[in-house]
């Protein structure tokens, strides 16, 4: 065998390493992306004292699966307390290969995860995965400072109804079909495991103070903020909310005043839609 | 002379622990500072540091332990806001930072990722590190990435290779590269030189430093039937900025660097005869799984200092005779 290149090696152990299935396999795998003839672990690794070339190379791939599993056991503890060990560490297997990591960090790994499970089981499972990288991408995402009741004490009466509002970095807003929240309270709480059912659920998932927090919405209150979020005006959202609902102004108001007590919103657009300023 | 399992007794300081090992003839700091080898951009010595773990973060920063400096896994604090990055920045505010990596992929086909570098460089700054850690090794094929420290067939090409991309991060970074000896698992037959006359072949060549992770030394000379002593020996010590030491667990036919145990003593000798080879490098314990409490953990930071004494008095007893 001529002496490969470095990018050919790579190629080869690469494939290797985060190919499923059989060993042989993904050595043949191996073989054909680099374009080697069979028998390439005996003609490119050297056997240890106490183990052949093929053992050699197996444990970097070991560790590949432990070291995906481990990072994916972080981020949704809950869709596998649901799924149970063994489906969990077969699901991660094929999650990896369907979506690898192409990031230089493993926090971006399950990005995909709810996508796979909804691909692969249902969408129920997929709900509880997706409010899982929910919390997760909110604990994490970038500091911005918030929005207070003071801040607004200075907009002049007049022009309160059409201000815009950003949310912060670390929002999320949720409609989920099935109950997820509620399974995901239960592996929290330690509480005996309960079935995904249909049972429609808004949830906003935020950060506050460095805690991640989570809080289900009724339907006009999430629809209030969803508006505000997607950058209506305060009074668009307002009237469609009290059109649509038949809830009353001082209701909406009071679910405001808490929203920016949370800190859900780093800045606000006084002028023509567009351009966030930060806080006053 | 006592154990240094068994010295481990109550106490804050790393002094009262420890102590000094009074071995005569002890000719004082000065006659230690003549044997001193610096290394090649006059870094300070550090002291004794431990990783910064999240199941630590409430006792780091509640009770201020006495270490010298903390080192974060890099990766860990990129392009991220909320809890991690405000611990890290309530640690920076009261301890030296130092900032290890595993995804700079030196050894890489690909092209060099200068995003990631940015933000490498923009969290350098923002905890004043003196310089930046990584790995011999490559972690990704086409942009895909194994999270793991793959290794390099040890030959010319790819040492022209390495240096060359070596070169260009530190001129990126402006700051000093150490690259560490990765624990390794197999050996490339196309292999022409050793991993230490590489790893010294590729500091001179690329003007970079080296992270001497003694326990890895160690891992991978059981693995591939090297003398992990004769290894130390050749060690270019005016290139070492820094040293690891970390348990391991052996699996029969092989050891896997798993970073999930107390030092191992034989790997506290070769540190030893580093130290009394360059006199004094910063160094720090790494423990990542199966974490134990603090103290735990920093009781084996604190070992170091018997074994950085006892280097001490070796060197300077042999240059009193």
């Amino acid at each position: 065998m001529p002496q490969p290149k470095l990018h050919e090696i790579q190629a080869w152990l690469h494939t290797f390493v985060v190919q499923p299935g059989e060993q042989e396999a993904a050595l043949r795998a191996a073989e054909e992306k680099a374009g080697f003839k069979a028998g390439s672990a005996d003609d490119l690794v050297l056997p240890s004292p106490t183990l052949t070339p093929q053992e050699r190379l197996q444990i970097y791939r070991g560790m590949y699966l432990l070291r995906m599993q481990e990072a994916l056991e972080i981020d949704f503890p809950a869709a596998r307390w649901y799924l149970g060990d063994a489906r969990f560490e077969s699901l991660v297997a094929s999650y990896v290969h369907r979506y690898p990591s192409r990031s230089y960090t493993l926090d971006h790994l399950g990005k995909h995860f709810a996508t796979f499970l909804r691909e692969e089981i249902s969408e129920a499972v997929s709900e509880l995965a997706a409010l899982e990288w929910s919390l997760c991408m909110v604990a994490i995402a970038h500091d911005a400072p918030s929005l207070s009741m003071t801040d607004l004490a200075g907009i002049p009466e007049e022009r309160f109804l059409d201000l815009r509002f950003q949310p912060v970095h670390a929002l999320e807003l949720h409609q989920f079909e099935y109950n997820a929240n509620t399974v995901y309270k239960c592996w929290n709480n330690g509480s005996p495991q309960i079935s995904l059912q249909a049972e429609s659920c808004n949830l906003v998932c935020w950060r506050h103070e460095l805690k991640v927090w989570r809080l289900e919405l009724s339907d006009s209150a999430f629809h209030f903020l969803t508006g505000l979020c997607q950058g209506k005006s305060l009074g668009e959202s307002l009237g469609e909310t009290i059109e649509e609902y038949q809830e009353t102004e001082e209701q909406l108001f009071e679910w405001f005043q808490s929203w920016v007590l949370e800190g859900f919103f780093q800045g606000l657009e006084t002028g023509p839609a567009g351009v966030f300023g930060p806080p006053l | 002379m006592v154990a240094p399992a068994r010295m481990a007794v109550q106490g804050k300081s790393r002094a009262a622990k420890w102590g000094r090992v009074d071995l005569a003839p002890f000719r004082g700091q000065e006659a230690f500072a003549a044997l001193m080898i610096p290394n090649r951009w006059g870094l300070p010595d550090f002291g004794l540091g431990m990783g910064l773990r999240s199941v630590h973060y409430d006792h780091v920063l509640s009770q201020r332990p006495r270490v010298d400096f903390f080192e974060v896994i890099s990766e860990t604090f990129l392009d991220k806001g909320g809890k991690p990055l405000a611990v890290l920045e309530e640690v920076a505010s009261h301890y030296r930072v130092l900032l290890h990596g595993v995804s700079m992929s030196v050894g890489n086909t690909d092209p060099l990722d200068f995003d990631y570098l940015a933000k490498l460089k923009k969290l350098a700054l923002r905890v004043k590190a003196p310089f930046v850690s990584d790995h011999l090794c490559w972690t990704a094929y086409l942009s895909h990435n194994s999270h793991d420290l793959l290794p390099i067939p040890l030959t010319e090409e790819t040492l022209k290779h390495v240096a060359e991309r070596v070169r260009q991060i530190q001129d990126f970074l402006e700051l000093p590269l150490a690259l560490e000896n990765p624990s390794n698992y197999l050996e490339f037959k196309m292999s022409q030189m050793s991993e230490i006359e590489y790893l010294s072949r590729l500091a001179e060549e690329a003007d970079c430093g080296l992270l001497m992770d003694v326990n890895n030394v160690f891992v991978s000379a059981y693995n591939h039937g090297f003398d992990p002593e004769e290894y130390i020996e050749q060690v270019p010590v005016e290139r070492v900025l820094y040293h690891h030491v970390a348990g391991h667990t052996h699996k029969g036919t092989h050891i896997v660097d798993t970073h999930s145990d107390h030092v191992v003593e034989k790997v506290w000798q070769m540190y030893t005869r580093l130290h009394q080879r360059h006199g004094g490098r910063s160094t720090m314990v790494e423990w990542d799984a199966d974490i134990p409490d603090f103290e735990t953990v920093h009781n084996e930071v604190l070992k170091a200092q018997y074994y950085r004494d006892l280097a001490n008095a070796r060197a300077n007893t042999h240059a009193a005779t």
